[in-house]
């Protein structure tokens, strides 16, 4: 059975500088930050590539977590467990849910934001609410000379095309969220993102009003397979009425999306759609009932 | 790549790759018996064993992250005075896990009781609702879990 198999070589980075230093050095190598994904379903052993892997996990830069007024950054290598028991008092709704809905217990101890924010063949819980809350990671590119950090909104790293690999062989190091109050957050998993990708939808809605106007109106769904979907036209048409929103309005709303959908580069399925459509109606009618409360 | 670490208590070297899931090495490499691994790749929770105390599942872990780290399986688990906390859980419940998850649920109860001390239901059914297997029904797990606090409350008391 392990005729042919080569031996991974696993560096164990303990600071930042040491990381980007070896990942300029080896920018084919597997980045591992908690493994759930790349042990459950990207990697599979025995593998006879004998690929080269680098431990996250060792590197201390990458664990912490720290709040100002205006947002809360954290480490790539921060759990997503422990996202939720340090921050249960300030975080989302929104981004909380998706994280308790990561996994159980087990999971989510193992799982990391960044890694989680890594995976480039899946879209899930984490990556959907970081992206309608406007997110931003900060990213190191090895092969830049100055090896100055970036940052970048998380939605790009989600384009409709997928143009996720741009990142490689960059570095995610932290996770920058803002603080911001939402009136009205949402999010809804339809399906089994990761046991079923080809079925499931993920949807994430955040909206503040100041009544009866929506200020603000934002939405990002995950087909987890092809990629997260977000629309400025949609979000300028709930955003451009008053609440509670007419049913004649919901209907046009649910209209434009399911067009939009047909007309976009993911290949969904017609459940997918159905699912995605019916769930962000759901949505809609839900911010009505909580504005007449 | 050699690899040492505590596989309950008593200390191993492994000679091996350091992907290797660490289900394999504890199956292939060593002599315990108590897991039952299935899908290899965390879908169905039957290979949990504790990694520092910790609940991990033993497909998801690597070869290379139990260096120097204790494992405890559920052979070592039921060889020390806690284990009777939980059987006395399932004695009083009057359920039973199946053979194939036994080991499983076993140590993920022992850690629900070991990472909180007065755990609600929801803490009980999210940190068990990572093994798949429905020999149990929740309200006998909850139960089990409650007694098995409670006797645990009591050693911890005798003890101080």
């Amino acid at each position: 059975m392990y005729e042919g198999v080569k031996a991974a070589a696993v560096y164990n980075p303990s600071s930042l500088t040491e990381l980007t230093l070896l990942r300029s050095r080896l920018p084919q190598a597997l980045l591992w930050a908690g493994g759930t994904a790349i042990m459950s379903s990207i990697r599979v052993y025995p593998a006879s590539d004998g690929i080269d892997i680098i431990f996250l996990g060792n590197v201390q830069e990458l664990k912490k977590i720290s709040r100002s007024e205006r947002y809360l950054e954290i480490g790539s290598q921060v759990s997503i467990e422990q996202i939720l028991k340090v921050g249960q008092h300030i975080l989302h709704p929104v981004f909380a849910r998706a994280c308790r809905e990561s996994g159980s217990y087990v999971i989510r101890s193992q799982a990391t934001i960044g890694g989680a924010l890594g995976i480039d063949t899946l879209s899930l819980n984490v990556q959907t609410a970081l992206s309608v809350l406007d997110s931003q990671v900060e990213i190191r590119n090895p092969e830049n000379k100055k090896n100055r950090s970036q940052w970048i909104p998380v939605r790009r790293m989600f384009s409709r095309n997928r143009e996720r690999n741009t990142l490689q062989p960059a570095i995610i190091t932290k996770v920058r969220i803002l603080l911001e109050e939402g009136d009205f957050e949402f999010f809804k998993t339809v399906g089994e993102p990761y046991l079923a990708p080809e079925e499931a939808v993920i949807i994430s809605v955040f909206a503040k009003y100041n009544l009866p106007a929506i200020s603000e109106y934002r939405f990002a769904i995950s087909f987890p397979l092809y990629g997260i979907f977000r629309s400025r036209e949609i979000e300028t048409a709930v955003s451009s009425n008053d609440l509670p929103l007419d049913q004649r309005d919901v209907i046009r709303i649910i209209r434009s999306l399911r067009e939009d959908l047909q007309e976009s580069t993911f290949t969904i399925s017609p459940l997918q759609q159905e699912r995605a459509c019916r769930v962000f109606e759901y949505a809609l009618h839900h911010m009505n009932s909580q504005s007449i409360k | 790549m050699k690899i040492s670490c505590k596989i309950n208590g008593k200390t191993t070297v492994f000679n091996t790759y350091a992907d290797k899931p660490l289900v394999l090495l504890l199956v292939e490499d060593s002599e315990l018996t108590s897991l039952s691994p299935g899908c290899g790749k965390g879908s169905c929770g039957n290979c949990v064993v504790l990694l520092d105390n910790h609940p991990v599942l033993a497909c998801m872990v690597p070869a290379f992250k139990i260096r120097d780290k204790e494992i405890t399986t559920y052979e070592g688990y039921a060889k020390t005075r806690f284990y009777n906390d939980v059987a006395r859980g399932y004695e009083e419940a009057g359920v039973k896990p199946c053979s194939y998850c036994m080991a499983s649920k076993t140590l993920l109860i022992e850690s629900v009781i070991h990472e909180n001390s007065a755990p609600e239901v929801d803490d009980i059914l999210d940190m068990l609702s990572i093994n798949k297997c429905s020999c149990i029904d929740e309200k006998d797990l909850v139960k089990i879990v409650e007694t098995a606090v409670k006797y645990r409350r009591r050693r911890r008391v005798r003890r101080s």
